[in-house]
């Protein structure tokens, strides 16, 4: 039903419409309460949805409707006019030195419990909000692993496997790359690199230059590391390879190479 | 619907609204008669019966009457909220359930047309009908089976036996088509 983080407007018009399932509905509803854009586009569709009450022939409602709703409209304030001259009346009257001192206590302990309550609803509210910003985050962190889980099992993306270029080194990696979609997904062991240092993995084409797919660092000292990147469709790949250039990345390589892989 | 009953620009919602929120009924008043008989039509349209719609157009200007101060201009159009709480209203009472009071915040209805006088109404009720006739018997049906019935896609798809890829698209251009007469 989403188009990315947001909701397609075609599905916000069928929310609109009220003609989504319970369950679409419900999953709108909880998009569109966390995202402005959506609850944006959301009240112009519901715009052009209300153009359907302009097709209904016009009738115009008894007058009596109109008489009941300003009689309702007086008898409420006839009701709180009473309820004030009431009040005026209660206040004129003495009260006991008693009351005023039970009074007192009873209507600070209400203001605490008001505060305390008002303070709870906030911190509550502050929390729905977390929950939704968390569960939007899971999504998309979902969505990215499904990306790369697809790339990694779809049957036309190529195993290219990675080996050191120094003697002496155990260094290796592999690259699972999809052409058509461009994606790649990379997993290496690699020792650590100064601050100014970074890995670069470049896919080196059968024709023309290489073409960076990222920089990376390891994130700890031994520990393999898998990064994933977008690199332009449809480029054929006649090797991989990693460089070591200066941070944050450079657009040719220029470092040297420390891995490297044919297809 | 009459004409105009006279040239004077007519005062904007939300001048309307403000005095309503300083307890103007003559506001209300003015804002009653320029859409009671929008808000009754639809009602009555989905729900068929007089006395339901008239309960719906008192309980929805009642609420207008308490919560004018809640209404954000920038969020919507009091026309356009009108229509769509009307219509949520009627058809919670078509199919039993309980109708929630809409909050004139929370459900924001942006639409782009200037109703503030009859005749911009007639123009706009017009314009219309005229789209709602020419659309084809297959896409008319989809969208007021959902808009006046209150049915999901699923269920239009059910009662129609068509494929529910083939309602959606019905309404969605229906939609489509209806979202050219504000252009």
């Amino acid at each position: 039903m989403t188009n990315g983080p947001h909701i397609r407007e075609a599905d916000l018009e069928l929310y609109a419409l009220g003609a989504l399932s319970d369950q679409q509905a419900v999953e709108a509803l909880q998009h569109v309460s966390i995202c402005e854009l959506c609850a944006q586009k959301l009240a112009e569709s519901r715009g052009h949805v209300a153009l359907l009450a302009f097709g209904v022939d016009q009738e115009k409602p008894s007058p009596s409707v109109k008489e009941k709703l300003f009689a309702k409209i007086a008898a409420g304030r006839d009701a709180n006019s009473v309820a004030i001259f009431s009040t005026a009346i209660v206040e004129k009257k003495p009260s006991t030195p008693l009351w005023n001192w039970l009074l007192i206590p009873a209507t600070a302990a209400l203001a605490i419990l008001s505060f305390a309550l008002w303070r709870q609803n906030v911190q509550l509210f502050a929390e729905l909000r977390d929950a939704h910003r968390i569960a939007s985050d899971f999504e998309k962190e979902r969505v990215r692993v499904q990306k790369l889980i697809n790339v990694l099992s779809a049957p036309d993306t190529i195993t290219v496997k990675l080996a050191g270029t120094a003697d002496g080194t155990h260094n290796s990696g592999i690259v699972r790359y999809n052409i058509r979609s461009g994606l790649l997904v990379y997993i290496a062991d690699l020792p650590p690199l100064p601050a100014t240092k970074v890995y670069q993995l470049w896919l080196v084409p059968t024709d023309g230059v290489p073409i960076s797919a990222g920089t990376f660092v390891p994130p700890a000292p031994g520990q393999s590391h898998l990064f994933s990147s977008a690199i332009p469709s449809n480029s054929e790949p006649k090797a991989f390879a990693v460089t070591i250039e200066p941070a944050p990345g450079v657009p040719q390589p220029t470092g040297p190479k420390v891995l490297l892989g044919a297809t | 619907m009459k004409a105009e009953p006279n040239a004077l620009p007519a005062m904007s919602d939300w001048s309307l609204l403000e005095r309503v929120v300083r307890k103007d009924e003559s506001a209300l008043s003015e804002l009653y008669d320029r859409y009671s008989g929008l808000v009754f039509s639809e009602a009555k349209r989905i729900l068929r019966d007089d006395s339901s719609a008239e309960e719906i157009l008192q309980d929805l200007f009642y609420q207008i009457w308490q919560t004018a101060s809640r209404f954000d201009p920038k969020r919507g159009s009091l026309p356009g909220w009108l229509v769509v709480a009307a219509r949520n209203r009627a058809i919670s009472k078509l199919r039993c359930k309980s109708g929630e009071a809409e909050e004139l915040p929370e459900n924001a209805v942006d639409l782009r047309a200037d109703l503030a006088t009859f005749s911009t109404q007639n123009l706009l009720l017009e314009k219309v009908r005229r789209v709602l006739n020419g659309l084809p018997d297959g896409q008319r049906a989809a969208i007021e089976f959902a808009y006046f019935e209150g049915m999901s896609h699923s269920e239009i798809a059910e009662k129609t036996g068509e494929p529910l890829g083939t309602i959606k698209t019905r309404i969605r251009s229906a939609i489509e088509t209806l979202k050219r007469v504000l252009n």
